[in-house]
């Protein structure tokens, strides 16, 4: 699983520099992500922009690490693409979940609790 | 050698079946979700039912590959044919019935409490009913029969 992490002064951000997560790949994205994110801050910033495509199990696994960090620390999700944003808005998880253009944008905002 | 006689109605492209054959593993699904959207004028041509195709079949093979299958494994055999108002999709597996025989109903997980009571899963079968028409599933002679239609026409979500 390529991800890379990068310490920013407002958020950890993480790189997924994966094409898709799904099935195959999303038990390992979850694992992999909870190891990135144990000693993270408050925010954890998932740059998704390089991901086209995202199945359910793969918002079961963003799920579990916004469980995982919530309460004292939050996950939002920055560069959604169509199929991605997609799938948040039929499940209505993009309501759950801070989403943010780009990482740029999401690093130049306020953190809002 | 015989020569199997033409039709005498010409059955044009658009309306035959085409099949894909599969082994249930997951890497062979995402090898077939990009052969199909490619392969298809259609779909290839139009982002938007290409993005709610590529969501739904995914949904159902991987279901097939994880419970259907599961360690087992086995083949999996999907019809596509294009109608007049969507796309006819039929998927065939040997695996395990599903539970109590009769196809998942779309259940909605809670949204909208605490991060915390979110659940990881349940939501596949949500996606499936929400994208598609007609979906029915039988169980014939030990084999699974998944049908459904795939609108052309974007049904629930405007955008």
């Amino acid at each position: 699983m390529n991800l890379r992490p990068e310490a920013t002064p407002k958020a950890l951000v993480i790189h997924v520099e994966e094409d898709r997560i799904d099935a195959m790949v999303s038990i390992q994205f979850k694992e992999d992500i909870h190891t990135l994110t144990e000693n993270a801050s408050e925010r954890v910033i998932l740059d998704m922009a390089q991901v086209t495509f995202l199945d359910s199990s793969g918002l079961g696994a963003i799920v579990a690490v916004m469980r995982r960090l919530a309460p004292e620390r939050r996950l939002e999700l920055a560069g959604l693409t169509p199929a991605v944003a997609k799938v948040f808005r039929l499940t209505r998880m993009d309501t759950m979940v801070r989403l943010h253009d780009t990482v740029e944008t999401a690093i130049a905002l306020p953190s809002v609790a | 050698m015989l020569v199997a006689p033409q039709p005498l109605i010409k059955t044009s492209d658009a309306t035959a079946w085409q099949e894909f054959r599969l082994n249930a593993e997951s890497a062979a699904v995402r090898a077939v979700l990009s052969k199909i959207i490619s392969a298809d004028p259609r779909l290839s041509q139009d982002p938007g039912l290409s993005i709610r195709g590529e969501i739904v079949l995914a949904e159902v093979l991987n279901n097939i590959v994880e419970h259907a299958y599961g360690l087992a494994g086995g083949q999996i055999l999907l019809r596509l044919r294009h109608g007049a108002t969507g796309l006819h999709c039929e998927v065939l597996d040997r695996g395990c019935e599903m539970p109590s025989g009769t196809l998942p109903c779309s259940t909605d997980p809670k949204i909208g409490g605490a991060v915390t009571d979110l659940a990881e899963g349940g939501y596949g079968w949500n996606l499936i009913h929400t994208l598609t028409q007609d979906l029915a599933y039988t169980r014939h002679l030990g084999t699974n029969q998944l049908s459904f239609l795939l609108p052309y026409a974007e049904q629930t979500d405007a955008s």
